[in-house]
């Protein structure tokens, strides 16, 4: 079609062109314009027709995919006492460099109603995670660990293989701004930085200690229905989810689905504002096969675990000129299945029991006029109850550098330390108290 | 004088546009014309509507029509003085506004074309087209659903 149009276009100046030559020698500044208006009439055929093939239904015949992404990494520093539980989770307190993200996307739009959006961040995982502990003795560490032996110069060298991570990969139908359907695995709709997602979009470094603690599930498989509808001034969008629920996101192990929905009341201006409510409900459930007998051959399905969760959420976004405000509270509900309650700390004699928990946090976020310095403060309170403590609070502070709208230097500092909510100002479980020091330059493209 | 080299940039880093909203101004962006196909069923837009189109919030018109927008290069004075007062925005928080869009999966920046006559050109011709020209560049085969003066969103 686009070379159709351009061919006819062409053809036809050619043909100007080609016309006999007036007697009289044209006025160079006639000819300029002649020119300059078959330029203008070829750029905007070729423009009519891009634009034509996000609006018209000839798109399948061009399929159009991009990949774009982002990529971090950076230096960071974990601050732990020598007892500390941290150093189960964390093989390194040192001062080290990281490889953070590395997320491509591929966005590819196949008609003008229907296009998929995958996005798969590559890893050195599941490296230096510790697998097993029994107390006396070292705990294992996972390795990928093998020899290259496909290297035409030998098979000596050693390399550790990655894995890759499905952040979300889905179908999307877009009937008009009011309805449209995903389906595939999404990002949660819950909160604000859950959909931010992104090191290149969040303002801070690191993500609210309550996600980071998996208070709702990071990304879902399922169905999504979502739309906006505008109103004069305000702008309403919505989302409403049924999925699996928790866990690795291959198939459901029961029948009982994971409910959710999110609905955002914005406007933006005079300046942009957003207020979000979020809410999930479902019941998590792990079902192992048993082998019940050789003669005859038999395999039957326990579940092992079973809780239900419920989880409600409100957050704000405010951006007045160079101040970015973000505020959420979320409360989440826990109740397990006597017998069948889920492993703490992945310890057999320690088990989940019923609790609630709640979180709440604000930041505040400055663009000064220089250099491209963008200063934050933060400070989340979480109610997390654990054989370690009631739950955390964490001040935070860091300092953003914009190089470039695609480039920046991220910076942060947090200290998490654990308190007893009956006694905050004592010394509490103050062994396992941390501070951390991290840094990622990042860049989207 | 320290008041003047820190608390003004400071106060005029907080006024949208980063106070930097009068530095374009000259006889090309003195006034602009939003202008669309006259298929498109609006005779006026506010400047919330503008803002929604321009940020691809509001991508239909109605039911059978979809909005396509057509944008200026993203240094073009025109395409700054627009953005300045629309989406009060200055261009390099617009381009983290689209970065910000491309990482959450949200919505595809409007296309660009290099001129305001190739603007009017696109728009006169496509149904559901939008973009904006110096006000005088609006040609009667158009219609103009809002103006751009003195940074702000007026009336047609």
């Amino acid at each position: 079609m686009i070379c159709s149009v351009i061919a006819a276009a062409l053809v036809s100046a050619a043909a100007q062109v080609a016309a006999p030559a007036p007697a009289v020698p044209p006025d160079l500044a006639e000819v300029k314009r002649q020119l300059e208006e078959l330029r203008l009439e070829l750029e905007a055929q070729r423009a009519m027709v891009e634009a034509n093939v996000a609006a018209q239904e000839q798109v399948h015949k061009e399929p159009s995919l991009r990949l774009y992404g982002f990529a971090d990494t950076g230096l960071q520093k974990y601050f732990l006492s020598d007892r500390s539980a941290g150093n189960y989770v964390l093989p390194s307190d040192e001062t080290t460099f990281v490889l953070g993200n590395l997320n491509v996307y591929m966005d590819a739009q196949a008609t003008p109603d229907w296009s998929f959006l995958g996005e798969i961040r590559f890893t050195n995982y599941p490296n230096l995670s510790a697998v097993a502990c029994t107390p006396g003795q070292e705990c294992n560490l996972r390795t990928t660990s093998t020899l290259d032996i496909t290297n035409p110069s030998g098979s000596w060298g050693e390399i550790y293989w990655g894995t890759t991570i499905i952040e979300r990969a889905y179908v999307q139908w877009r009937k008009s701004d009011a309805f449209t359907l995903r389906m595939g695995t999404f990002l949660t709709p819950f909160g604000i930085w859950n959909l931010d997602h992104g090191t290149p979009t969040l303002i801070s470094l690191m993500v609210p200690q309550f996600q980071n603690f998996g208070f709702f599930p990071t990304r879902q498989t399922g169905f999504e229905a979502l739309g906006t509808l505008h109103g004069d001034i305000w702008t309403l969008d919505y989302v409403a989810s049924i999925s699996n629920g928790r866990g690795p996101a291959l198939l459901d192990p029961t029948n009982d689905k994971m409910f959710g929905a999110r609905l955002v009341l914005r406007r933006g201006l005079p300046f942009p504002f957003a207020l979000g409510l979020s809410g999930l409900t479902g019941r998590h459930s792990d079902k192992r096969p048993v082998f019940i007998s050789e003669l005859p051959f038999l395999f039957e399905r326990r579940e092992t675990v079973s809780y239900r969760e419920t989880t409600v959420g409100t957050d704000v976004s405010l951006d007045l000129g160079s101040l970015r405000l973000r505020s959420e509270l979320a409360y989440k509900v826990y109740r397990g299945k006597p017998g069948q309650r889920e492993l703490a700390f992945n310890r057999p004699y320690l088990r989940v029991p019923d609790h609630d928990e709640w979180a709440f946090y604000l930041l505040s976020a400055y663009q000064l006029p220089w250099w491209g310095l963008e200063p934050f403060v933060y400070f989340e309170v979480f109610r997390y109850p654990t054989p370690l403590s009631d739950g955390e609070l964490m001040p935070s502070a860091g300092l953003n550098i914009h190089f470039t709208p695609a480039v920046q230097l991220k910076t942060q500092y947090l200290y998490i330390r654990l308190v007893n909510f009956d006694d905050l100002l004592g010394d509490g479980p103050a062994a396992n108290n941390v501070h951390v020091l991290g840094s990622r330059l990042v860049i989207a493209f | 004088m320290w008041r003047r080299s820190f608390v003004m940039p400071v106060a005029a880093a907080w006024l949208p546009g980063g106070g930097e909203i009068l530095a374009v101004d000259d006889s090309a962006t003195a006034e602009l014309a939003v202008i669309v196909h006259p298929k498109v069923p609006a005779d006026k837009l506010t400047a919330e509507q503008l803002y929604g189109i321009f940020t691809v919030s509001r991508k239909d018109w109605s039911a059978d029509l979809r909005v396509v927008v057509f944008n200026l290069s993203p240094d073009d004075k025109i395409r700054v003085a627009f953005d300045r007062a629309v989406l009060r925005m200055e261009p390099e928080n617009v381009g983290r506004f689209w970065i910000d869009q491309r990482i959450r999966g949200g919505a595809k920046p409007p296309r660009y074309v290099p001129d305001p006559a190739l603007v009017v050109r696109l728009v006169e011709r496509l149904p559901g087209a939008i973009g904006y020209v110096p006000a005088k560049m609006a040609p009667s085969s158009v219609r103009i659903v809002a103006r751009i003066s003195q940074n702000k969103v007026v009336s047609p």
